[in-house]
């Protein structure tokens, strides 16, 4: 019978590859940029598919904005370590 | 009537709003980017059946051709009831059961199931005419589409079942793909 949707990865390949031009038209250091977005967000892809959201998109931005808010905190703990601040 | 022509998706999905027997579309890729088009406007309006012979209706590009149009993503996808068959028998009984109501059908890729070579061609031919008189049937009740995909050569010997189809269409229209220009060469002097 075959797949009726296709999978989260195929799907998360195609949005990516619809990009391209997007992509292409920014400068090295921004397409480097794009890219990791888009590799922090394939780590999620497990729960992307558990999440079978009409719009995978929107997971896929969720999840990298998952991973920029880890940064974040990790460099926010680091900071206050250097620093020696506990708010 | 019976007429050939090429139109743009728009004035084909405009012209569904109106009550309109049974339209033919012949398109490559049994014209999907069209049918998913009009499966999310049907879809805006009320309910649409989705009758699936090519295993091609994936719900990620009706989802964001319905957020183009929509912000009520869930309510609108409800809207669209979706069935698909896998071979030209499942094909037929889904034809049966479909009841003559007054709500637009879609039927994606109907010949799919019709080329496959492991049913004999005066099979399939019989098949075939059975689903085309359900189809007359429920083009009655409420406008039909169908879309199918030209037979390549292989399956060349299934062509009278195109021809079929077309006679029992009011409406035939042909999409093209779009070609490709040629890269132009920017002149380097004035």
């Amino acid at each position: 019978m075959g797949r009726t949707l296709p999978s989260i990865t195929t799907e998360f390949e195609q949005e990516q590859a619809s990009f391209a031009r997007f992509r292409r038209a920014l400068r090295r250091s921004d397409q480097l940029a794009l890219d990791d977005l888009f590799a922090s967000a394939r780590n999620h892809l497990a729960a992307a598919a558990y999440a079978a959201n009409a719009l995978p998109m929107e997971t896929f931005l969720l999840a990298m904005l998952l991973e920029e808010h880890k940064e974040v905190m990790r460099l926010r703990t680091l900071v206050e370590q250097v620093t020696g601040k506990n708010e | 009537m019976n007429f050939s022509s090429i139109v743009p998706s728009e004035q084909v999905a405009l012209g569904l709003t109106e009550k309109d027997p049974l339209t033919l579309i012949i398109a490559p890729h049994a014209g999907m980017p069209l049918m998913v088009e009009l499966a999310a406007r049907l879809a805006l309006n009320g309910t649409v059946r989705v009758l699936d012979g090519g295993n091609r209706f994936n719900i990620y590009p009706v989802a964001q051709a319905v957020r183009r149009i929509t912000p009520r993503l869930e309510e609108t996808l409800a809207h669209i009831s979706l069935a698909r068959a896998f071979t030209c028998y499942q094909m037929l009984t889904l034809l049966e059961e479909t009841p003559a109501l007054p709500t637009p059908t879609l039927v994606l890729d109907l010949m799919s199931t019709f080329l496959d070579e492991n049913v004999a061609l005066p099979e399939s031919l019989r098949l075939f005419k059975l689903g085309i008189a359900q189809l007359e049937r429920l083009s009655q009740a409420a406008p039909l589409v169908v879309s199918v995909k030209l037979p390549i050569a292989l399956v060349a010997d299934r062509m009278p079942l195109l021809d079929l189809l077309q006679q029992a269409s009011t409406r035939v229209i042909h999409l093209e793909a779009p070609r490709t220009r040629p890269a132009e060469t920017l002149p380097l002097f004035g």
